[in-house]
């Protein structure tokens, strides 16, 4: 065996970064079953030879294509064979930090969201009116009204649209108008709304929906929201 | 002789007993049938009265009017925070709800501007379940929103009020009679005494006919040879205008009478004579009749009777006597000599003091020139207001009942977006020199949460109740499905993440024997393999056909349904380029549930309805049903907001404040028919269609054309930043453009995306030498780049496994 069948040789086994002439990796086909999407031939570019560069620099390494199914038509930068940075082993704490860290929406006082008028405290503002509808649907709701009591609260919706106390008190209502769906999507999207924190609001939001789900008579759905319920 | 004497005198006498007799009979007979013909007489006679007792309870009792049912918008909440932009305040004020503007408003209706403080004192208003009282109001707005809200006399802070909800269309009777209902207590005194004092000045003391007056009546026509006066009392005009028509004969004058004092047995003073105001005729307008002086005050002051003065007073009771021969617009002298005439005879009556009567005369007629219209102002959006009632109510009901209808239109975002279609379109048709009025456009305003319909413009002319574009028009909507297909994509989190490598090349797709499908890029070119990510914000067709593909069309026709689309979606592959074809007002439902996180409400226009006793018929409130996954939609709207960043709709960076972030997709279709954008705000959905009429090429992309509709709306908007609330169960992870694996801070660009917990990429991109410089023979440690930064598994080890095999 000549020392070049050897090189290339290793180059085809090894993965060699070092090879000349690289390797072809053919896409894999994943799926037995075919879709109906025609196969086009697949085109596969023949490296040119690099030239050596004034400085070292570090190249983008791009993944090959890996298909969806049927199509595998790649034009595939294959100068390089796909290799990744095994993954470390998952941190939660430090992965949920760095989430919120890159979270976009997340509140900001920075420069340019202060110059938009919600962004000063317009929600703090607005919560007395809110409190006093808040109230108010209260005293309707203790009179039987929940019709009334719904109407008011949605006109506090309409001033605090996210406001997850409105949405509870609005399945509450719900509840109390033997609306039971209702009920518990309200609530649903209360939950959705609320910050872990606020755990007595959580807690009655998933009694309403134990309470609603039991008159519908979908008791697996009980239990699991009755459980939410205790775990907190 | 004596004897035939005696007989002659006793046959004359018998003959005269005889005649007598039958004289007697006769007499008797006579006698009979006049009674029997009296008792007839009077059993019709009490028959025909009942009858007619009958007819003026029955008319009276039962429904009295036939009443138009009253559309309303939305009315102003006012507090503290609120978003109010005071020019706003001031158009809603003047134009719509007519309040005047003064330097000291003191009576309801008035208002003053200083600056950005408004004085106001407010109407009130009589809302089903709670009423809102009128009030004096100061109220301060700085930076676009209210930072001061009060009542005058009081410096306590008023948390919450509302203006009153202005009217904003009709639905009328068949024929066309137009009322706007007062209660007596509502009528100035002023208005009562006066009319009295002209028309009938022993209302109170007659029993439906005033014989004194019909006599000085008959009296005056024959002296002047033909009918010059009337003797008629309020009560029988009222039967006249009622029951009766307009001829002049003696059986009519008798039927009215009888009525009219059948009508006094039956009912007070006051019921007739506020049935009366309602019903007396004061003008015309177009086909519609001006009953009442309820609306004729409206039609002429633009004002509610409780706020017009001494001499508008004077003008609607001269009006009585001949609407069309006093018309104030038409014949505006003979208007005013009857008006000043009448104040004389209302200082006579005692109704008003002879200063009054004469600082009144000095007034001009004070009628609005333009004629309020009945016509709605805004016909697209009522006809889809009559579209929703249609499913509940009868249309003779609609027409007749008098039913209150309150909707959420917002008629000041309605302007404003009229405004905008109106001159945006205008300025296309003109940079793209299509001819002069051949361009349309459509648009949708609604909330975000519980789907709220704000505004609905159905084309450039909005006044004109034409065809509605926004409700009827059904155009292909081209990349505006994409977002429904990326949706059903990513709520299967295994499959699909934003960083899903796709394939940008040319697709095939197998319709049946022998029929390809082969869809391109607009572009008709390839970048490769791109994100998922960026397969969306740069709405490439060949990625996302792959992927419907790859789901499967049910799938994605499942997902548009659970969207809201109710109209028929063809089973075939091209809809996922959008070839279906839906109204905008579709389009908007898909995109409102997009919008507020994955939940369905369906949109709605009306908020309750009212009935004319003030008892809510029905109410339509808010109903929400989670339909797509509540995190793969975080995931979507954050792609679809990065369209308007870095996408096709990146124009909107310079059309829009930086803190004003929004959300939304462009849509183009073949040959460039229609141009559709649909997007939301934090607080607003909004979706633009503009194309032709006729199906015509517009020479007009999504992003060259609608877009710039929706940028100039939100722009104008005041409304909240788009900030969707981040589920828990989803983080954001910064990773490669190129490889869509996690970042390698030594090479590559950043990208952050946000993730379904266990989703995101865990291999990190492996940033390599340049491949020449690790040359096996030349090989130098030291000339070597620095290692990545995180340790990798790099080729080193065997570069040397083979250099040791080679030495």
């Amino acid at each position: 065996m000549t020392l070049k069948n050897i090189a290339s040789l290793s180059c085809i086994t090894l993965l060699n970064a070092a090879c000349s002439a690289p390797p072809i990796i053919p896409a894999p086909q994943r799926s037995a079953t075919p879709y109906p999407v025609e196969v086009a031939v697949p085109r596969i570019k023949r490296p040119t030879p690099v030239a050596r560069p004034r400085t070292p620099s570090y190249r983008p390494q791009v993944q090959p294509y890996t298909g969806n199914g049927a199509t595998r038509v790649e034009d595939l930068d294959d100068r390089k064979p796909m290799t990744a940075i095994r993954p470390s082993r998952p941190d939660n704490r430090r992965m949920d930090e760095e989430s919120n860290r890159l979270d976009p929406y997340r509140n900001k006082t920075s420069a340019t969201a202060s110059r938009s008028p919600t962004a000063d405290g317009s929600e703090s503002e607005s919560s007395s009116a809110v409190m006093a509808l808040m109230l108010r649907a209260k005293l309707d709701m203790l009179a039987g009204r929940s019709e009334v009591a719904i109407e008011k609260l949605e006109r506090g919706l309409r001033i605090q649209p996210s406001n997850p106390d409105l949405w509870n008190k609005l399945a509450e209502a719900h509840f109390h108008g033997d609306n039971y769906t209702q009920a518990i999507a309200m609530a649903k999207k209360s939950i959705a709304l609320t910050d872990n924190n606020q755990r007595s609001l959580l807690k009655s939001n998933w009694h309403i929906i134990a309470k609603a789900n039991q008159k519908l008579g979908n008791m697996s759905a009980m239990k699991s929201a009755m459980r939410a319920e205790n775990y907190l | 002789m004596e004897e035939s004497d005696n007989n002659k005198a006793s046959s004359v006498k018998r003959f005269f007993q005889g005649l007598l007799t039958v004289l007697k009979f006769t007499w008797n007979i006579f006698w009979i049938l006049i009674l029997i013909a009296l008792v007839i007489g009077i059993l019709f006679g009490i028959t025909y009265v009942f009858d007619l007792d009958e007819k003026v309870i029955s008319k009276f009792e039962g429904k009295r009017w036939e009443l138009p049912a009253r559309v309303f918008s939305r009315p102003l909440e006012m507090y503290k925070g609120k978003l109010l932009n005071a020019s706003h305040l001031e158009q809603e004020l003047t134009q719509l709800l007519h309040y005047r503007k003064v330097s000291d408003p003191q009576e309801t209706g008035e208002f003053r501007r200083k600056g950005n403080t408004f004085i106001i004192h407010t109407r009130g208003f009589q809302f089903a379940d709670d009423i809102e009282p009128e009030r004096l109001i100061k109220l301060s707005i700085r930076k676009g929103k209210i930072s001061h809200l009060s009542l005058v006399n009081n410096d306590s802070p008023l948390t919450l009020m509302r203006l009153e909800p202005s009217l904003i269309g009709n639905f009328y009777p068949k024929h066309n009679e137009d009322r706007v209902l007062i209660r007596l207590k509502d009528v100035s005194p002023m208005l009562i005494k006066g009319l009295l004092a002209v028309e009938d000045k022993k209302f109170y003391e007659h029993l439906g006919v005033n014989p004194m007056a019909v006599g000085r009546a008959i009296i005056a026509n024959i002296k002047a040879g033909h009918t010059v006066q009337g003797g008629s009392t309020i009560t029988q005009q009222l039967v006249k205008n009622y029951f009766l028509t307009n001829e002049k004969t003696w059986e009519r004058k008798l039927k009215e009478a009888i009525m009219a004092v059948l009508l006094e047995v039956h009912y007070s003073k006051d019921e007739i004579l506020e049935t009366y105001l309602n019903e007396i005729y004061l003008g015309q307008d177009g086909n519609r009749g001006i009953h009442g002086v309820g609306l004729a005050s409206q039609f002429y002051f633009n004002r509610p009777i409780k706020e017009i003065k001494i001499h508008e007073i004077a003008m609607l009771i001269g009006l009585a006597k001949g609407a069309s021969y006093y018309n104030p617009r038409r014949n505006p002298k003979l208007a005013l000599e009857r008006r000043n005439l009448v104040l004389d005879q209302m200082v006579i009556g005692g109704a008003i003091s002879q200063e009054q009567a004469e600082l009144s005369k000095q007034e001009s007629l004070s009628v609005g020139k333009v004629k309020p219209s009945g016509v709605s102002p805004f016909p697209a959006y009522l006809e889809l207001v009559r579209k929703q009632l249609k499913r509940d109510y009868r249309e003779e009901d609609l027409r007749n009942e008098g039913m209150l209808i309150f909707t959420s239109m917002d008629p000041i975002l309605q302007l404003i977006s009229e405004g905008v279609v109106r001159k945006r379109v205008r300025k296309l048709e003109l940079s793209q020199r299509i001819r002069k009025g051949r361009l349309n456009g459509a648009m949708i305003v609604s909330t975000v949460q519980g789907g709220e319909i704000l505004a609905v413009v159905g084309g450039r002319d909005a006044r004109y109740a034409g065809y509605n574009r926004a409700l009827d028009a059904k155009r292909q909507i081209g990349s505006l499905v994409k977002p429904a297909i990326f949706l059903a994509a990513l709520e299967k989190k295994r499959q699909f993440t934003l960083a899903t490598r796709l394939s940008d090349d040319r697709v095939t797709v197998k319709l049946s024997r022998g029929k390809y499908w082969k869809p391109r890029n607009y572009d008709h070119r390839s970048r490769g393999a791109v994100l998922l990510f960026n397969a969306l914000t740069l709405s490439r067709n060949t990625p996302t056909v792959r992927v419907g593909v790859k789901l499967g069309l049910d799938k994605v026709i499942d997902k548009l349904r659970a969207l809201g689309i109710k109209s028929d979606i063809p089973h075939f592959p091209s809809i996922l380029l959008g070839a279906l074809e839906l109204s905008p007002m579709e389009v908007q439902q898909m995109y409102q549930s997009i919008a507020s996180g994955g939940e369905y409400s369906p949109l709605k226009a009306i908020r309750s309805v009212m009935n004319t006793k003030g008892e809510t018929l029905n109410r339509y409130p808010i109903s929400v049903e989670q339909v797509a996954s509540r995190e793969a939609t975080y995931l979507l709207s954050h792609t679809l907001h990065q369209i308007t960043k870095v996408g096709t709709a990146k124009a909107l960076n310079k059309m829009l404040p930086s803190w004003k972030k929004v959300a939304g997709k462009t849509g183009t279709t073949n040959n460039k028919r229609d141009s559709w954008f649909a997007g939301f705000s934090g607080e607003h959905v909004a979706t633009v269609w503009v194309g032709r009429d006729d199906n015509k090429p517009t020479k007009l992309t999504g992003g060259t054309g609608a877009l710039k509709v929706w940028g100039d709306l939100m722009r104008i908007l005041p409304t909240k930043s788009f900030s969707p609330r981040r589920p828990s169960s989803v983080r954001w992870v910064k990773i490669d453009k190129d490889s869509g694996l996690r970042l390698n801070p030594n090479c590559g660009t950043p990208l952050v995306l946000p993730f379904i917990k266990g989703t995101a990429p865990r291999k990190t991109r492996y940033c390599v030498p340049e491949p020449v410089i690790i040359d096996p023979i030349e090989l130098d440690p030291a000339a070597l780049p620095p290692e990545p930064s995180v340790a990798a598994p790099t080729a080193r080890p065997q570069t040397n496994w083979v250099d040791e095999l080679m030495r």
